[in-house]
């Protein structure tokens, strides 16, 4: 083996390890990103699912968000309390097998108290025409405050930012 | 046959790595690190997604926004900007149609700006919208999309902040 050849796969090696501590390092707004990854995902998935499933799965989603969650998100009606969210989850009927979540762009800032979190990202929301056919993408920036209870992150509070201030 | 099979294995290698693999490799990741420069932080590649920019671009175009287009000179009347929401990855993509300090209104579907109605040859169809003027501070510019014929309620529209601004589209 010649040494340039050893030299390569050590630094590869180095780098691997390097990567893997950086990734593996517990840390807040890595777990805040896979909370949001594991909920996008949980939401997305909904397609020809049976009502216990649904039931289910509504539970799930409830287990990302506080008890006093706050979601207040202009064109709906605000939702507080985790209850009321999970009630809401079981009941909308997923009709869309084409319908998915995608969290994009997004920014964490941890408090320096590390119990609080301020998050910025852009829901990505596609559904699928079931007359055409054809998919349809809407976008929205939100705001996300997370809070850490019991070393788990939970959602406290949603709402939206309007990039384009409406006007009337 | 032995010799035939050798033969056709070089040429093969030399089709893929070139006479000088490493100057090949080289070249590959040059082009790599400048696509990804150029794609990444100049020329922002996005899709239009919706109808709210008819007819000028239609839902699924792809298109290229100068990011450096703002860094020297404001934003101008008529120009189709991308804006920001969270990030770059997800943008508007609207038209600029009144400045910094300007009053604007749409009356009857018609665009005025400090109460001059204003020409539009990039509207093509047009409803009859409704807005109270409103005044721009400083740092705030009027977008709009080109397709007047929907709804006011779909089609987002109003004041943008500069900051919120990424760049212009090219093409």
């Amino acid at each position: 083996m010649s040494s340039r050849f050893r030299y390569a796969a050590v630094t590869l090696i180095v780098v691997a390890v390097a990567l893997g501590v950086w990734y593996g390092y517990p840390n807040d707004a890595r777990a805040i990103r896979r909370q949001l990854d594991r909920l996008s995902a949980d939401i997305s998935a909904g397609a020809e699912e049976t009502d216990f499933a649904r039931l289910a799965r509504a539970a799930r989603i409830g287990r990302y968000f506080s008890e006093d969650v706050r979601i207040q998100v202009t064109g709906l009606s605000a939702i507080t309390g985790r209850g009321a969210l999970v009630a809401l989850a079981a009941q909308a009927r997923q009709a869309d097998p084409g319908f998915r979540l995608d969290f994009v762009d997004v920014q964490v800032s941890v408090d320096p108290d590390h119990q609080h979190a301020t998050v910025s990202l852009t829901a990505r929301v596609t559904t699928t025409s079931p007359a055409a056919g054809q998919s349809d993408t809407d976008a929205r920036e939100l705001r996300f405050i997370f809070r850490k209870v019991e070393r788990e992150w939970l959602v406290a509070q949603v709402t939206d930012v309007a990039a384009i201030e409406r006007v009337s | 046959m032995r010799a035939d099979g050798t033969e056709a294995r070089i040429a093969v290698k030399r089709w893929v790595f070139g006479r000088n693999p490493r100057m090949t490799a080289l070249r590959v990741v040059v082009l790599i690190l400048g696509a990804t420069a150029v794609f990444g932080w100049i020329l922002l590649p996005v899709r239009a997604h919706g109808i709210s920019m008819r007819p000028t671009y239609g839902d699924g175009t792809l298109l290229l926004v100068n990011c450096t287009a703002y860094r020297w000179t404001m934003p101008s009347r008529g120009d189709v900007v991308a804006i920001r929401m969270a990030g770059w990855r997800t943008v508007y993509v609207k038209r600029i149609v009144a400045l910094p300090g300007e009053r604007v209104a749409i009356t009857n579907g018609i665009l005025l700006v400090n109460d001059q109605p204003v020409s539009e040859p990039y509207v093509t169809y047009r409803s009859r919208w409704q807005t109270a003027p409103v005044s721009l501070a400083g740092d705030e510019y009027f977008v709009v999309g080109d397709n007047r014929g929907m709804a006011q309620t779909s089609h987002e529209f109003g004041k943008v902040k500069r900051d919120r601004i990424v760049g212009k589209v090219v093409f």
